[in-house]
């Protein structure tokens, strides 16, 4: 069986109320290891004008290369004080 | 310049990084949140509805314990945000925010009211069609959503140019909930049916890509 997928439509210029509350500016929880690194930058449009309304996600691996997801069988160590998930945002 | 592509999609390996995904659990979640007409001291104004459904893979497996969010506006065509300035009124009872996690079979289940249409000034007499808009994470990062569902018999549907930006009539369809009399609860509210198809981990993401609509 093989179902269609359902389309995707724009996020809306109201985002911020139904997904703000996962927003933080910091992945690292306490006892993560690794260099703590800090990473900055900007979102344009294609007018190069500033996107001042944005949220970014990120997901990452933690320092040993392991991800916190059960697809991943790797044998390195997880951590429990990182995710690998965050949205940030300024506005 | 031209942006879609001249030759058939070569499907690439994924990588770990697209086959996993973030995992949100139930803890992250307070009671209320899957009942958007309790989030307050009291009753929003509106008429009540239930907006249920399943999240299910392009092979019709359920996507279990994953995080389902909503926003919307309220009963009169307004969102409690800085930047909407429709002169319709707020509501104190009503936030318009939602989220909860599939169960085992892939289910999700929400209260809300009906959100009202309004008026986006994108062109002359502008209106949005009554919709909620839909986030899910589902079980890896390439398996993201974000959508809007919209209600059946919308008159504004067809002067609408975000669903219209959809090039397939079914794809379109696929957005319109039913009415659903099994969830409707006597004398409490109406029921809408909304299943979600989440893209497999394996396809290339792609905004609008809809393969075999």
């Amino acid at each position: 069986m093989s179902l269609s997928t359902t389309a995707s439509q724009t996020i809306g210029p109201f985002l911020h109320i139904g997904l703000n509350w996962l927003i933080t500016d910091n992945l690292v929880g306490p006892g993560v290891s690794g260099d703590k690194v800090t990473f900055e930058g900007r979102v344009l449009d294609g007018d190069g004008k500033p996107v001042s309304d944005a949220i970014i996600e990120i997901w990452q691996a933690n320092a040993h290369g392991r991800y916190a997801h059960p697809e991943d069988t790797q044998d390195k160590p997880l951590e429990p004080g990182f995710k690998g998930f965050r949205t940030s945002a300024h506005r | 310049v031209k942006r879609s592509p001249l030759q058939p999609l070569v499907l690439l390996p994924t990588s770990l990084s697209e086959v996993t995904g973030p995992l949100f659990g139930y803890d992250i979640l307070k009671a209320n949140d899957f009942d958007l007409t309790r989030q307050h001291g009291g009753d929003p104004i509106g008429e009540r509805i239930v907006v249920s459904g399943r999240v299910l893979d392009a092979n019709a497996r359920p996507v279990a314990n994953t995080l389902v969010e909503i926003w919307q506006a309220n009963s009169a065509g307004r969102y409690p945000h800085p930047s909407d300035q429709h002169n319709a009124p707020t509501d104190p009872n009503f936030t318009g925010c939602g989220r909860t996690m599939t169960d085992a079979e892939g289910r999700y289940r929400f209260v809300t009211i009906k959100p009202g249409e309004y008026p986006w000034r994108n062109h002359y007499n502008a209106w949005r069609p009554a919709h909620i808009h839909f986030s899910l994470f589902g079980p890896a990062f390439a398996t993201r959503l974000v959508t809007q569902m919209y209600f059946p018999g919308d008159p504004l549907l067809d002067y609408d140019p975000m669903y219209a930006s959809i090039p397939s009539e079914s794809a379109r369809r696929r957005l319109i909930s039913a009415f659903d009399w099994e969830t409707t609860i006597p004398e409490q509210a109406l029921g809408y049916k909304f299943d979600i198809i989440l893209r497999g981990r394996d396809e290339t993401p792609m905004d609008n890509y809809l393969p075999g609509a």
